[in-house]
Parts: C-alpha cells; structure tokens; sequence
C-alpha cells in the first residue's frame, strides 16, 4: 500500500487536469441519478397523493355491512388517520318536489385526502372547504336546487328528517361512478343518518372507511387486515382506487425508470472513456514506477486509493449537485406542477451515491486495474504498445455493473435483459455498419480535395477507435431518440385516452319506451351520445354441462399447484416480475363499466377494483372477472367500438341463427371458455342456451357502455331490458341533465366529467415530468459525446502538430476536424435511427403496450441531430487542437 | 583497529572482485513478428563482478538495450537464465521480479524518466517511498544536494533543463541504495558539456557506493572509462574481455 505516493499522484492529476473529464463524467453520472430519482421520487408521492383524492384517503375498505371495531382499533394503535363514509340511495323531498338522489353520510373526519369544494349559490366555481356538513345540515349537488325547486338554506327531507340545504356542493374527491352514486348527489352528517331512518335491515348501504398516514403504516395495516377480509369486504388501494389514472401512472413510472436505466447507461460510458484515457495517459507512470520497483499489486492500490478517493468526491459533490437542480427545477416548474410536491426521501440521495460508486467499480476500475500490467521495458522502449486492455475483462465489469444497475434500479429482471439484449445487438449491428461506412468513405474520400482526404484518412487510419466513436455517439444519440419517441408515443395515447368530447355521463335505467324520446332529446339539444344499448341481468350457470362454480374451484386448484410446483422450481423471482412488466392488463382500463357482476356489493361501481377479491362463484382469486357472476347482458348487431375479436368471429348484421354469445377475454380465460363452448345462462328465473361465437377484447378505457358478454340479435328478445348509454355534457350544458331527468324521471346519470377533469390534470403533470427527464438525459449524451472525443485528444494534437508544422494552414486542419466530426456524426445519427426504430418497436409493443409506426420524420432528424450536435460539440472541444502552438505539443511527444 | 578495519575493507574488495552480481547462461530472446520469428539476442554467456563497471556497445539494433532490459529484469528472456545478486530472476514472476528490482537495481535512462507528476525531490524519494522507508524526504535531500540540485527541490521536471532532470535521475538511481545500476544511453540527450559532467557524477557516485555499474552507449569517451567492454552484434556477444581499466 502506498498512500501517500497515491495522494500525491491524484493531486497532481488534479491540478494537471488529467481527471477532470473523468471526474466531471462521474458528477454527472450520480447528479443525473439522484436529480432523477429525487424527482421521481417527489413527482411518484404526488401523483399517489393526487390520486389518492380519488378516494379521499390513502387506503379504504369498502364493504356493505360495518366492519369489525378491532379493525379501526388496530388502525388507531398504527397512527393512521380514519374517516367513515355511508352511502346510500334514496327519495329526498323538498316541498312540493321529490328526487331521487344518491346520498353520502360522512363523519367529521371526512375526506383525508382530496378537498370539498362548496359554495352558496347553485353553477359557481366555489371554494374549498374542511369538512363535510355539520350535524343538522346538508349539502345538495348544483342541480338538485332547480330539480328540487328549493334554494340555499331550504328544508330537505331526507327519510323522515328535514335539515337545511345550508351549502352547494360542488365537488367531492371521491365522486367515483357506481351503483351507490347514480343519483344526483346528498352530502350529510354520519350523525343524522339514524333519525332519518332511512337504513333498515336489508337496505342496500355502502360503508366506506378511509385510512391515511405514513406509508409503512399503510402497508403494515393491510398486510394485517387483507387475509381478515370477507367475501363482502373490499381493500382498495390508490391503483385500484383510480384504474382511469392507473395505467398512466405505471407507464409514467416505467418511462421514469426507462430515463433512469438510459441515464445510467449513457453515464457509464462517459466514466469508461474517460477512465479509459485516464488509464492510457498513465502507462509511462507506471512503467516507470514498475522499475522503480513497484509491484503489481502495489500499483493496483496506489489506483485503487485513487479511484476511491475520487468516487467518494465524485459521489458528494454529485449527489449534492443533484439535489440542488432537482429543488432548481421543482421551483422553476413550481407555477406549472399543479400540485405542491412533498419534500424529497433520502432514497434519492442513497440511490445516487450508490450508483455512482457501482459505476465506478464497473467502469472505471477495470481500465485502471489493467495498468499493473504495463510492460516496465516501456521506460526503454517506447514505440512498445501502451498495453493492451484486456477486453473481456472491462467488458464483463461493464457488462455485470449495467445488469446489475439496470435490475437494482428497476426491480425488474426482464425489463433489464429486454433492454440489455436489445442494446447489445444494436451495439454489433452499429459496429458492423460503422465498419463498413467507414471503408467505404474512404474510397470517396480519396477522390476528394485536401481537407476531405485529411479528415477520411483520419478515420480509416484509427478505423477501429472510430469505429468506436460512432458506436458511442450512435449509441448516445439512440437513446435520446428512443426516448423522444417513447415520449411522443406515451402522450399521445394520453391525450388520445381521454380526447375532447369522451363521454363524461352514462344513463342507466332507461324503460325501452323510454329509448325513441331519449334519442331524440339527445338529438335536438345536440348532445354527443353513443348508441342506447338494451341492457338484461344474468348469470352463466353451467359451461358445457359443467357448473360454473365447481369448473371455477377446479381450475384455481390446477393453477395453484402449477404455480408452487414453479415457485419450488425456483421460478418466483422471475414471476413476480414477469407481472409488472405486462401490466395488468384486466385491470388495466379505468373505467365506468356498464357491465359489473353485483357479486362484489357494488353494482358499477365505476372506480372499483375490477378484479377486487374473491368471487362468489366460487373461483377464488384468479386472473379475471367471474364468469359465474351476475352480470348485465346486452345484445347487438355490430362489434361496438374500440372491441376487436380475438378469437372466433362476429355475428353478420342480420344474423339470425341459434343464440350465440361474445365473451370479452378476462372472463373467457379465467373460466377457461373458448369459441364453440356451449354456456347456460340463468335469466329473470328462465334458462337459455348459448353457444360462444367469439372472444373480444375491450378498451375499459374508452368511457362508453362496455359489456363482458354480448347476445347475437334477438337472443335476448323474450327478456325485459333496460336501456343505457353515455354522452358528453361541457360544463356549461349541465342543466341539460335536470331536462333530461325531468321527462324521463325513472332513468339515472351517473356523472364522471369530474373524475375525468382529474385524470387530465394527472396527465399533464406525468407529461411535464418526461419532458424534464429528457431533458437530464439529454445533457448526460452530451457529456458521453464530450468523453468520447476528449479520449483521441491525444492523438488528433499529435496528429495536427505535425501537419500544421509540416505547413498546413489553421484552415486546412479546422476544415478536415469539420469534415471529420460532421461525417462522424452523420453516420451515428443514421444507425441511432436505425437502432432507436428497433429498440422503440420493441419497448412501445412490450413494455408500454401502445401500437408502434414508423416514424419516417425520424430518418432526417437522426442524420441531422448526429450531424449537428456532434458537429458543434466536436469543434468546440477540438478548438484547443487548432489553437495550441505546434511547438508546445511537439516538445511533449 | 585501524589495522583490522583497513584489512576488512581489503577483503570486501578481493570477495567484490571475484563475486559475480550478474550471470547468464545461453541467453536469448525471440519476438515473433509479421513475418516470422525475429531472434534479437542468442547464446549469451556473460558474467559481471560486483562493483565492476561494464560498457556494453554495439550498432543500433544489435540488441544491446534488449540485453540491459533482460538483465535489469524489466523483460523476459525466451531462453536461457539471469542471476541477478542471488536471485535467479528468470523463475520470478513480475510481482517478484519488481521486489528484486526494488531492492538491488537502480536506473538511468536516456530519456530521464521522471514522473512529470512529482517534484524533484518526490521523484528521487519515489524508490525508498516504495519500500517504505519512512527516511525517505531525509536521504533524497541529501543526494539532490550531492547531485548539485538542492535549489531545485521543489521543481517539476518540465522546469528543469535536460542536464538537471539527468541529475535528479542520477540521484533517484542512488536513493534506493541500488547494488547494480543500470544505464542506457544517459549522455544521448544531452550536448557535450553537460554530458561529460553527467559521466563524471555517474562514475563518482558509483565509486562512492560500490555499485556495479552496466552502462549501454554510442560514446566512446564514456565507454573507455568503463572496466570492461563488452561489444554486440546482430544479438550475439562479439568479446566481452577488453580491460580499459583496473
């Protein structure tokens, strides 16, 4: 060991600036990091908070029937906040009008998450307020002052209790669609609820109890109370809570992960040049040093020391860096974050300083460590190799500190190797192609004039360093376009989610005389509406002969067998993350769900958990909806929108044949039916038989009325139906609903146009944090491109010493560094092109489930960045080439 | 006393005179190139006395520095072996290698060598640093004071004249108490005056210390000043038995 000699050695370095490249390529690795993940980390806590005033609370169970006392208790004795809610449908009365109306009891604890907005006059915009009415008081939704006929301070009966409308509720954070909120919404005191005497036994209730408080409470609370749970008894989380927000959020997170995993990248091959050239300008030390009489392991400390040393600088200054851009950022962005990010964790800070030491052991050791091999004949001959770098040994550091990082970082194996494998044969093809580019411009370039046949020579004599560079520069270009492009694909389905005029009511319950004046109504007052669709309650009850109920228990046994024969298989691990790579995609839509089984207590409870627990068929938890379960039939002539046919096929227009049925595809898998299964169904007390034409997926997403099973025409002709559909209302159209309601006073809305405000809201802050993100990662390119130029420094002031003392003018060596960078440039923007389609094909179809095009503007924006950039950013680091005296540099050959 | 201290240091030179502190048997070392195996050096026998100076000289590429590279243990022969002092260096691997060059072997090259990094001083503490001599700062003041630099402590190499760099070279050669000092061409950069008093502090110093003394160079003058000459050609020994000195 020697210290000292170490100490001495970097301090010299460090004044003679032989470190700053790979110190500044280490800063910039941990600062990307930790701004990253302190971001991240800040934006996740808010977009969760956000969404967690979708249920007004962090956690809730919801259930129809109270829940054990002891389960509050041990909520209380973890310090969670609780709130109760109680819903309800029922008549409320003015005094000479009746309506009915969907009321929600909350105790004064209510919301915990998410804020009530109230006002005095019916149609304001409002102000936020605490909590719910006081005791003795109720508040009533805008459009019930004009239904009901009453105004602010009126007397409603509710039951057999009056109270005073005192406040215009104008939102509540938990709105949410379903069974227990069609009506137009009552909001009052838990207290009242008993001299009402509205609740009796057998009524349909909601009970909802909200929990917030620190995470680790959270999660200790349901780790506690899940397995307490009864079939009645549903545990909702954040996710589950708001499915509308939910695949937004896990994509914005994998894109946040995504930037990471690239930022890490990009930083690790700026610290592996750098250290690279660190290690070249080094191999006289310690040749020198050999002769001297330092052993190879003596060099490897004196390396080792410095390598620590600087990591432990890098890794401070780096995370103290990233913390400060990262609160820089959050102010500058502060009027446009719409809400107020919590303070960061220190996970960021940890993650940052780990990442930075990790890279540094991969990247950065091996070309040092590789320096106790210098030849200490060097001191007498010096045209001797500067020794060879061993590359299996950097490359298998490199190779197992990227996976390594990539699976700590994402927690996710296969999301790694995808990504690994995919780079690795983007990097062999870009090597290849460079190869060959560069071949080939050497024959054109030999036609050409002075600076051009400088500047090609130049890259075919160092054909295998440019090779090099063009991969590194390629390679740094394709992963800002494929992050580009990922971006542009994410916000774009986003928006194209929810675009302008998506249903924001559906209607229920329409008689089907109903059905002719509904249109029409809808017709003339220009309402945007989906088709009315004939809507029918049934259950299936045998599949081929087979009971639901016993098919559902066998199959859940079957699976569960295979499933701990692959977990002692040792298979867990990769199960687990095979789960979060595919999304869920049954749970994955939001929606307002016009078919929902009523086994769960909670008939269209749009913002339910859709898988939510075990189903009364008997299925146990499995991977889909029951298809036992009693669920709204409908029948149609033609495939509705957004539904497209997985397997079988869709009935003709004017099909008139045996009954046949479509199955949406969740349903269909977890009972195991396929195309040409014989199902039974058990309707208003009748049977009929039906045989499975088709298999259909369903975009959830897509707020129009959504059917797990749909009948061929007339299966379901001898059934009496109900209609529904959806419309769109702007905001200032609303009193349409007290016109509609009014002539058809049986039917109900359910209003979603403000849970849908939210999710548009959530959208734009993930969409303003990619951008920020690219935007960090952009400027770790640039330091790759800096590193990867800065490493045949050397060689290009050698190169042009002797040129210019040779007599070459500043103009003819400017002219072939111009060429040479541009040339460079351009063929790494064509194979990032190349690359970055490849890779965005597979990341878009795998990991972010959206559909992939070829994005042909890409293919002059990819020559022309590369161009460009590594253009503007070649000179200017080059400039110092051109304006040093020959004679300074040649002294020092 | 006088008499018993004046009769040890006679014995000391008798056991100097007939110890070999280098020996090779059938030395030779072979690069494959291009176009076939290239052989540099063949069939080397050679020994060298403590304390002896010896002047190996030759034409360019007759594989004379090759020869100084393999005795100083910097490079590997492909046949044949090296004493060095009592260590057999051709069965050591590197590791062991540069211990053995660390304790008995000090170096002068034509192109100084000096870390660009170190100050004067820290290049000459440098040898005895990586001993872990804790006197190290004390004995390298000493022998840049005895080299004529003790104004130069403090200086970069790129702030020294090539003259002066030798000298801080010199003394570094010193600093680890070498028992052979190796030097190759150490007048071939430097203009005449300074070489020859380069020459002088080089052979004064190697009196002082007893040290034996293998010398690689084109110069004549400093050839005959050596106690043995010993001529390469086309990597083969031609003679190795001209006395120039007693």
């Amino acid at each position: 060991m020697h210290p000292e000699l170490a100490l001495k050695l970097l301090w010299r370095d460090w004044r003679a600036g032989e470190l700053t490249l790979l110190l500044a390529s280490l800063v910039i690795a941990v600062t990307t990091v930790t701004t990253i993940a302190l971001f991240a980390d800040r934006l996740q806590k808010a977009l969760l908070q956000e969404s967690a005033t979708f249920l007004a609370a962090d956690r809730v169970i919801s259930s129809s029937s109270p829940i054990d006392s002891s389960w509050l208790d041990k909520a209380d004795e973890l310090g969670l906040q609780r709130a109760q809610t109680l819903s309800f449908l029922s008549m409320v009365f003015s005094a000479d009008r009746a309506q009915f109306s969907s009321v929600k009891a909350v105790d004064d604890h209510y919301p915990l998450r998410g804020e009530l907005i109230v006002s005095d006059a019916p149609f304001v915009r409002g102000h936020p307020i605490e909590h719910g009415p006081k005791a003795g008081e109720v508040w009533m939704e805008s459009r019930l002052y004009p239904s009901l006929d009453v105004q602010p301070g009126d007397i409603l009966d509710v039951g057999v209790a009056g109270f005073p409308a005192s406040q215009v509720l104008i939102k509540e954070p938990d709105r949410g669609g379903g069974f227990s909120n069609i009506g137009p919404r009552v909001l009052m005191n838990l207290a009242d609820v008993t001299s009402t005497e509205v609740v009796q036994p057998g009524s349909r209730l909601t009970y909802r109890y909200l929990f917030a408080g620190e995470e680790p409470a959270l999660v200790e609370f349901e780790r506690w109370v899940k397995p307490k749970l009864g079939v009645d008894e549903h545990w909702i989380g954040v996710r589950q809570g708001a499915e509308g927000i939910g695949s937004a959020l896990d994509r914005a997170e994998r894109f946040l992960l995504l930037g990471g995993l690239l930022g890490v990248v990009l930083a690790g091959v700026a610290i592996a040049l750098a250290a690279q050239r660190y290690s070249l300008r080094h191999y006289d030390h310690v040749a020198i040093l050999k002769t001297l009489g330092a052993t190879p392991a003596g060099i490897d400390s004196i390396f080792i020391i410095i390598l620590l040393l600087l990591g432990l600088v890098a890794t401070l200054v780096g995370s103290v860096v990233g913390f400060f851009i990262q609160t820089g950022i959050t102010s500058i962005m502060y009027p446009w974050i719409p809400v107020e990010l919590p303070a960061p964790g220190l996970r960021g800070v940890w993650l940052g300083l780990i990442t930075g030491f990790i890279c540094l052991l991969s990247f950065a050791l091996p070309p040092l460590l590789e320096l106790r091999t210098t030849d200490p004949v060097r001191v007498i001959r010096r045209d001797l190799n500067p020794g060879v770098v061993s590359s299996r040994l950097t490359y298998s550091f490199a190779v197992l500190g990227t996976i390594g990082l990539m699976w700590w970082y994402s927690q996710n194996l296969i999301l790694t190797l995808l990504l690994f494998t995919g780079a690795l044969v983007v990097v062999v093809i870009l090597s290849g192609v460079a190869y060959i580019m560069l071949h080939f411009g050497r024959v054109l370039g030999m036609q050409a004039g002075s600076s051009w046949r400088l500047a090609v020579a130049g890259m075919q004599r160092r054909a295998r360093g440019n090779t090099l560079q063009i991969m590194v520069f390629g390679f740094a270009i394709m992963l800002l376009l494929i992050l580009y492009l990922v971006r542009t694909a994410l916000i774009a389905d986003w928006q194209g989610q929810i675009p302008e005029g998506t249903p924001n009511h559906f209607a229920i319950n329409i008689a089907p005389e109903e059905v002719a004046s509904v249109s029409r109504l809808f017709k003339d007052n220009n309402v945007r509406a989906q088709p009315l669709y004939p809507m029918i309650q049934g259950r299936i009850t045998t599949i081929n002969g087979e009971s639901v109920r016993e098919r559902n228990r066998r199959l859940w046994r079957e699976r569960r067998s295979r499933e701990e024969a692959e977990k002692s298989a040792g298979g867990q691990a990769g199960k687990a993350d095979i789960g979060s790579v595919s999304g869920e995609s049954g749970v994955a839509g939001s929606g307002v769900v016009a078919d929902k089984s009523d086994d769960s207590g909670e008939v269209g409870e749009g913002f339910e958990a859709r898988e939510g627990g075990e189903d009364a068929d008997g299925g146990g938890r499995g991977d889909g909806p029951g298809a036992g379960s009693n669920r709204n039939l409908t029948w149609s002539h033609s495939l509705p929108d957004d539904n497209r046919i997985e397997a079988g096929k869709w009935w003709s227009e004017d099909y008139a044949g045996p009954v046949l049925v479509s199955l949406e595809q969740s349903i269909a898998s977890r009972s195991d039916i396929n195309v040409g299964d014989e199902l039974n169904f058990t309707i208003h007390g009748s049977e009929i038989s039906a045989t499975v034409g088709s298999i259909r997926s369903v975009a959830w997403d897509n707020m129009q009325p959504n059917f797990y099973i749909i009948f061929s025409p007339g299966g379901l002709e001898d059934f009496p139906s109900t209609w529904m559909t959806s419309f769109f209302l702007a905001p200032d159209e609303k009193l349409f609903l007290n016109t509609l309601l009014n002539q058809h006073p049986t039917m109900t809305v359910i209003e979603i146009d403000a849970v849908l405000e939210q999710i548009q809201n959530i959208i734009s802050q993930v969409t303003l944090a990619i951008e920020l993100i690219l935007i960090l990662i952009l400027v770790s390119g640039v330091m790759v491109l800096l590193a990867s130029i800065q490493a045949s420094m050397d060689e290009r002031f050698q190169q042009h010493a002797i040129l210019r003392a040779l007599g070459a003018g500043r103009r003819l060596v400017l002219g072939s560094l111009v060429i040479e960078f541009c040339f460079l440039g351009c063929f790494a923007g064509l194979l990032a092109t190349l690359g970055s389609e490849i890779t965005v094909y597979a990341l878009e179809t795998e990991i972010f489930e959206l559909d992939y095009s070829i994005t042909p503007e890409l293919w002059l924006i990819g020559p022309v960045t590369g161009t460009v950039l590594i253009g503007v950013v070649g000179i200017l680091a080059t400039l110092k080439v051109i304006n040093t005296p020959p004679s300074t540099v040649l002294r020092e050959l | 006393m006088d008499v018993l201290k004046t009769s040890s240091n006679v014995i000391e030179r008798i056991v100097r005179k007939v110890v070999n502190m280098i020996k090779t048997d059938d030395l030779g070392k072979t690069v494959s190139t291009s176009e076939g195996p290239l052989t540099i050096l063949k069939g080397i026998d050679l020994e060298i006395k403590q304390s002896e100076s010896v002047a190996v000289v030759g034409e360019s590429g007759s594989g004379k520095t090759t020869l100084l590279s393999l005795l100083a243990g910097l490079d590997t022969p492909t046949c044949g072996r090296i004493l060095l002092g009592p260590h057999e260096i051709t069965a050591m691997d590197e590791e062991q290698r540069a211990r053995v060059r660390g304790e008995l072997v000090g170096f002068v090259f034509q192109t100084f060598q000096l870390l660009a990094s170190l100050t004067a001083l820290e290049n000459v503490m440098l040898p005895a640093e990586l001993k872990g001599d804790p006197e190290a700062a004390t004995s390298a003041r000493e022998l840049l004071e005895r080299v004529g630099l003790s104004h130069r402590l403090r200086h970069y190499p790129n702030q020294l004249s090539g003259g002066e760099q030798q000298r801080v070279a010199i003394a570094r050669a010193f600093a680890s108490s070498a028992e052979v000092l190796f030097a190759d061409e150490p007048t071939g950069n430097l203009d005449t005056a300074t070489g020859q008093h380069i020459i002088n502090l080089i052979f004064d110093l190697n009196r002082e210390f007893g040290t034996t003394l293998v010398l690689v160079t084109h110069d004549q003058r400093l050839a005959e000043r050596c106690d043995r000459l010993i001529r390469i050609a086309s990597g083969e020994l031609m003679n190795s038995d001209t006395q120039y000195a007693s």
